[in-house]
């Protein structure tokens, strides 16, 4: 019956052992970028970045032309940080203050170099699935991910960018007087398509 | 086992709504609209996690042990897999062991986002009945909600370890049942007792032949009877002092469980009954399954002074047989026991006291009364000491480093005397 002296050594005393900590021992597969989906970020990224890109580049003054180089200038040196940041947060998903400077940086560039309002929604609809991306590449990081299901649950979300984006790009579209009852029928026929779609 | 999920909205939400909210009037401000464009999706994403429908809030838990019931010292695998509802995350799960057992994560990893399944290292460090909690965080709503949960896991029954004594006091006054100890009563033994004539009725085997043939009568040997005894140990839960070496309830269970194991050991009857908070007994009785039925009931006693009695009414008749000898477990703190023991022992039990008090009050730096005072408080105990042995009860101390067998060997010589009623 008598059983050695318990030997509180080396246990956690008082009785709480964190499993997120533990947690933090798996590792990914294929290190810091080969893992999940990284290649689902960076495409993302790039998407989101490419669209004021592609505005700085066709709206950027001659050289001789008279225009402003330094907006030039410091859209280049936003969208470095932003192309950085990108990169960054798909190397390292689990925090989201780079994913969160990445959008930053997009939303500078459409400030300094204003696109149509139809470059403005798929910007931000890239900026989303960016987003989405990076959420997905830490949960797979973490472990397997049914993709069908992550898909399932995230649908609320591409359900209220598919409703707002169109309404707000007609809105923009169109002049001032009309814009809010031309936002509210595009909405609503969104609302229909979404229902038609995911019913 | 399932648990609840809390959800409340995550912490970044307000923050992100708020620079949103100040976003939007400064892109309305500058005249910006085309900027509103830009956020159209995030808000619309935002809005849609936020009305969609509520995630579930049932986490279920499914835990195996390695074993159910342990001795203190000893370790065990606990295996535990949790499931959150679908399409929420898993993000953290922190074990609660309570003072009882030690925690040490082995493994933990998420099969899904939903899915966690762990294995943990449970050491049994003390006694009692530990209920083993996970303290559960889910995130759900696309990261907007995030909930907590609290999941009772298992429970584990940590036996005491006893300490192997020899030194066991017995009463004077033997009861009529079969055992080891030669009481002063005659019967069927192989212990001299002496000689008398021979009586009609008395087998022949019993005659002493050559005494016989020397006296010229039959004179028959009388043997001493091999009686068993009652021993209850008494425990004194009505408070709990820590101190070095084990609070003085861990020392009363201790000791308890080691006078009960030895006595059953040397097939005499023990019982058990414990003051505080419940009062928990058994009876005396014999055999190992008696053992692991006192031990059971030992897990369950607490500290409090609810139910310490003051005086020998308190106690319940069957628990406390006449002829039993009592083996008091006490920090002699709470005047009602005392004055309960010394009731015991006017009514006729033979008592001993076993003192698991080893801490001692310490004065404040700088308090001239309290040297005094903790002089006093020694007179005090010496007091009781002292009013206990006038009345033929024998206090031991169990000090720090002693053997429980060292504090009852001398208690143990004689047999206790108790009066015949």
């Amino acid at each position: 019956m008598t059983a050695p002296e318990p030997s509180p050594g080396g246990a956690s005393s008082g009785g709480a052992a964190s499993a997120g900590a533990a947690s933090g021992d798996v590792s990914p597969a294929g290190g810091p970028l080969g893992a999940g989906y990284s290649s689902v970020c960076l495409a993302a990224g790039t998407v989101m970045l490419a669209v004021p890109t592609a505005i700085a580049l066709t709206a950027l003054p001659a050289p001789g032309s008279g225009g402003s180089p330094g907006t030039g200038l410091l859209l280049a040196v936003v969208l470095a940080i932003g192309a950085l940041a990108v990169a960054l947060a798909t190397a390292r998903p689990g925090s989201g203050v780079m994913a969160a400077l990445a959008v930053l940086c997009t939303a500078l560039a459409l400030v300094l170099e204003p696109p149509e309002a139809l470059g403005d929604g798929l910007c931000g609809l890239a900026c989303l699935a960016f987003l989405l991306a990076i959420r997905l590449h830490r949960q797979a990081r973490s472990g397997p991910v049914n993709l069908s299901a992550w898909l399932a649950a995230h649908r609320p979300l591409a359900v209220g960018a598919a409703v707002t984006t169109p309404a707000a790009i007609a809105a923009a579209s169109v002049p001032t007087a009309w814009s809010l009852p031309v936002a509210a029928l595009v909405g609503l026929g969104s609302v229909a398509v979404c229902a038609l779609i995911f019913r | 086992m399932d648990g609840k999920i809390d959800w409340e909205s995550a912490d970044w939400v307000f923050g992100v709504v708020t620079a949103g909210v100040l976003a939007a009037l400064a892109v309305v401000a500058a005249g910006r609209f085309d900027l509103v464009v830009f956020g159209a999706p995030l808000l619309g994403a935002l809005a849609g996690a936020w009305w969609s429908s509520r995630p579930d809030r049932t986490v279920r838990v499914s835990a195996e042990l390695s074993a159910e019931r342990v001795f203190e010292g000893d370790s065990i695998i606990l295996r535990v897999q949790l499931t959150a509802p679908p399409g929420t995350e898993l993000l953290d799960a922190e074990l609660r062991t309570g003072a009882e057992l030690g925690a040490v994560p082995l493994g933990v990893r998420h099969l899904t986002p939903e899915v966690l399944r762990g294995e943990w290292e449970l050491h049994a460090l003390r006694w009692g009945r530990a209920v083993v909690r996970m303290r559960v965080t889910t995130r759900g709503a696309a990261g907007l909600l995030v909930g907590g949960a609290q999941c009772a896991v298992t429970e584990v029954a940590i036996f005491p370890n006893a300490d192997r004594i020899s030194a066991v006091p017995r009463p004077m006054d033997l009861p009529d049942l079969l055992g080891v100890h030669l009481g002063r009563r005659k019967g069927e033994g192989v212990e001299f007792a002496g000689l008398r004539e021979y009586q009609p009725g008395d087998p022949l085997r019993a005659v002493n032949w050559p005494v016989s043939a020397r006296r010229g009568q039959l004179y028959v040997t009388e043997r001493l009877a091999e009686q068993a005894a009652k021993v209850v140990t008494m425990i004194d839960a009505s408070g709990d002092v820590r101190q070095t070496g084990g609070s003085t309830l861990e020392l009363s269970v201790h000791g308890a469980l080691a006078v009960v194991q030895a006595a059953l050991r040397r097939e005499d009857r023990a019982g058990v009954v414990a003051l505080g908070g419940v009062v928990r007994w058994l009876a005396p009785d014999l055999g190992r399954r008696h053992f692991y039925r006192v031990v059971e009931a030992l897990l369950d006693v607490q500290p409090g002074s609810g139910s310490a009695p003051s005086n020998a009414d308190g106690f319940p008749r069957t628990v406390l047989p006449r002829g039993a000898a009592i083996v008091v477990f006490s920090p002699l703190l709470d005047e009602r026991v005392i004055s309960a023991v010394v009731d015991l022992r006017r009514r006729g039990f033979g008592l001993v006291v076993v003192d698991v008090l080893r801490a001692e009050p310490q004065p404040r730096p700088g308090a001239d009364y309290d040297p005094i005072a903790i002089r006093m408080w020694r007179l005090g105990r010496r007091g009781i000491r002292y009013r206990l042995a006038e009345l033929g009860i024998p206090v031991g101390t169990w000090s720090e480093g002693a053997e429980l067998d060292e504090v009852l060997r001398p208690m143990s010589l004689r047999p206790l005397m108790g009066s015949r009623r």
